[in-house]
């Protein structure tokens, strides 16, 4: 089983009042977590839960592949001609993190995820065809066909063997930022990609209180950190979806980071930062915000590895790798990537009201 | 094209190399021939076995050989893998092993179930180093179980067997974190240069890290393929450690633009032309230990348990019996407690 990364400093709750929340399902705690610690908290009317999952069984990953070529194919395409994709080879199918208030679900898994990057596909060209470079279908919403750089010796080889119906983005970058759900018992009603962009009421700046989040006094209710797929991207680089998520008593902060190294090619880092303040008008007013506001950052990061040579940073692969003691010196060289301008219907800084999703 | 890193002395360039860039090119060839190994159980040189057998005790213990003892290990596995064929023939009764990947302590995990080498033969597809935490012990004692058994365990190459490839996922850095330097990797991926690329056993399975290659269609082509050097970034040796299986007809270009993808219909044909009954392969994870494809034409192996020790998958290994009967046993990561790696938890952090 994979170590879970999940704290709950049950002291600190019990002191303000919220509540752990236990797994209702024996059956499949004993799947999911090693021992009877709680699986999230409530406070403030808000229900906080967080899931580590094994990665896909065969019969798991198999659904998940058909859920997201009929995403990537227009119903009117022919079978044959159909785009076929795969998910991830490490795809945590089951974690999650689980936002609840009222009627309202904020959450982030992987199905989601994928979901929204194989959507992207039914706008991207089909097969090897050769781009001009204002070509705008090589790329929708983050989501292209990358090549890796041994791809120009294979290209001839390419013509000889009549290619492949597998053409689509094997590095996952997807553009997924989290899901909100308005209305849970009506899983028909708004549970769509769109709907979930529609939602979000762009802002000009960030109104995430950061001098809030640096209040280290406050104690950190909740912790968890969470993979949602990853892959090694057949030792071409490497690609990661993980979560991060903290609550405190005064609001809970989740923090997204997509991390894609082709290497030679290129490095993506995608970030989604969302954030909910627990108080009052009163509160949200001493702090520039409103109440009962879910508020989010996104923020992309590109460069190819020619621009690693023009911005002098590293250009050795392994100095890109998010792991063990390298975690710290990445963190310091993707603050020096240029930003990526973000897709139209994705902003930058953007919040969603939840007072008129309120029940009754 | 070539991929050798600058300044990597290679055994071709051997008498060039000085006293600063070890190699293991100290040591005149031997002979040269594509006959199987010697049918002696044991090596030849009993004087130093009780040595060896020493240094495999330690490795089993999870210590890693000192430098000059990897480097005299390496030209005795050296003088026994430049006798093997690129299709090397393997008799059954024998365990077939997929990737370890430097999971340690999952591969002590798999000789207990497995049995012990030498009193079972077994058969490794490659990819022992890389991602874990133990790439230098888990290579040091599978190369010291060859050179000491060398009929009872076949070590074949896998893509991460690679100089380019381990320079960016872990090995190197290993290497260089717990030798202070990396003459220890220069040792091992020079025996890399010298793995096998395939076993057949019995005449009738086949066996391969990664799958097949469109530039061969019979055993005897990957029989004259010249495979002392690096991993090459095309052509039929760098299929073979690289090409996965696919549900599609013919042959399939990766989405990535280089590797290849084979249908069922491919392997039926290898399969019929070179008169076999299975392929069986590595390098792809597979949550159930094994996956059979083809209507049983071809099976992946899987043997790193919770790989990258959180990916909650469990390992199998391929009992195949002197009749060629197959068996898979399964197994699970060995306990946390038990494996060296860190249980505790960083503590949660303000992250921003």
């Amino acid at each position: 089983m994979p170590l879970s990364r999940r704290r709950v400093d049950l002291e600190s709750l019990k002191s303000i009042g919220g509540t752990p929340i236990y797994s209702s399902n024996k059956h499949q705690s004993a799947a999911l977590i090693s021992d009877d610690s709680p699986i999230g908290i409530c406070i403030n009317q808000w229900e906080i839960t967080t899931h580590n999952s094994s990665i896909g069984d065969e019969q798991g990953m198999e659904s998940l592949t058909l859920l997201l070529e009929d995403l990537a194919n227009s119903t009117t395409i022919a079978k044959d001609k159909r785009r076929r994709l795969c998910p991830p080879e490490i795809t945590f199918l089951a974690a999650n993190i689980s936002l609840k208030y009222n009627t309202t679900e904020i959450r982030f898994n992987a199905t989601d995820a994928l979901m929204e990057w194989a959507e992207a596909h039914k706008y991207l060209n089909y097969a090897f065809e050769k781009y001009d470079d204002k070509d705008t279908s090589k790329e929708y919403r983050g989501v292209q066909v990358l090549q890796t750089k041994d791809a120009k010796m294979w290209s001839e080889k390419s013509s000889e063997n009549n290619t492949t119906e597998f053409y689509y983005d094997w590095t996952f970058a997807t553009p997924y930022a989290g899901t909100i759900q308005t209305n849970m018992n009506d899983e028909a009603s708004n549970n769509t990609p769109a709907y979930n962009r529609r939602i979000w009421k762009s802002h000009t700046q960030s109104p995430i209180p950061i001098h809030l989040l640096q209040d280290t006094s406050q104690p950190i209710l909740l912790y968890d950190d969470i993979s949602l797929f990853e892959d090694d991207l057949h030792d071409n680089g490497d690609v990661s979806l993980n979560i991060k998520i903290r609550v405190m008593p005064t609001c809970w902060y989740v923090l997204q980071r997509l991390f894609v190294r082709v290497d030679h090619v290129c490095l993506k880092v995608r970030e989604v930062r969302m954030f909910c303040y627990f108080g009052d008008d009163v509160g949200a007013a001493a702090l520039g915000i409103d109440a009962n506001t879910v508020f989010r950052d996104v923020c992309w990061r590109e460069a190819s590895w020619e621009d690693l040579l023009k911005l002098g940073l590293p250009t050795d692969p392994a100095r890109w790798r998010c792991d063990g003691e390298n975690v710290a010196g990445v963190n310091q060289l993707i603050l020096r990537l240029p930003r990526k301008e973000l897709p139209s219907d994705l902003y930058a800084h953007s919040s969603v009201c939840l007072k008129s999703y309120r029940k009754g | 094209m070539s991929s050798s890193i600058e300044g990597e002395p290679s055994l071709a360039s051997s008498s060039q190399s000085s006293a600063t860039e070890p190699s293991l090119a100290l040591v005149p060839p031997t002979s040269t021939t594509a006959a199987p190994s010697s049918t002696n159980n044991a090596a030849p040189e009993t004087s130093s076995s009780s040595s060896l057998d020493e240094q495999i005790e330690r490795l089993k213990r999870c210590e890693y050989l000192k430098e000059n003892e990897v480097k005299s290990l390496c030209l005795r596995a050296r003088e026994i893998l430049v006798d093997e064929g690129n299709v090397q023939r393997v008799d059954a009764p024998v365990t077939i092993c997929g990737d370890i990947h430097g999971q340690f302590y999952d591969l002590v995990e798999l000789f207990k179930v497995g049995g012990e080498c030498p009193d079972k033969n077994y058969l490794f597809l490659g990819d022992f180093v890389d991602r874990g935490y133990y790439s230098v012990e888990t290579f040091l004692l599978l190369l010291a179980l060859k050179v000491r058994y060398p009929d009872r365990i076949t070590l074949i190459r896998g893509n991460h067997e690679s100089r380019q490839i381990t320079q960016v996922y872990g090995f190197y850095d290993e290497c260089l974190r717990k030798y202070g330097s990396v003459n220890v990797w220069r040792y091992c991926t020079e025996i890399f240069d010298y793995l096998s690329l395939s076993a057949i056993i019995e005449d009738k399975i086949f066996t391969v890290h990664g799958g097949l290659s469109p530039s061969i269609n019979t055993l005897d082509q990957i029989r004259v393929i010249d495979r002392k050097q690096e991993v090459p970034h095309d052509g039929a040796m760098c299929d073979l450690m690289w090409s996965d299986p696919e549900e599609i007809d013919g042959w399939g270009l990766s989405p990535r633009g280089a590797g290849y993808l084979f249908g069922g219909d491919v392997v039926a044909m290898f399969n019929e032309r070179n008169d076999l009954d299975l392929i069986a392969r590595a390098h792809q994870l597979v949550m159930e230990g094994h996956r059979s494809m083809f209507n049983d034409a071809l099976v992946t192996v899987w043997s790193a348990p919770n790989y990258c020790y959180r990916c909650g998958n469990v390992a199998s290994i391929l009992e195949l019996d002197e009749n060629l009967g197959k068996s898979f046993k399964i197994f699970d990561a060995a306990p946390n407690e038990a494996r060296g790696v860190p249980v505790k938890n960083p503590p949660p952090d303000y992250f921003l």
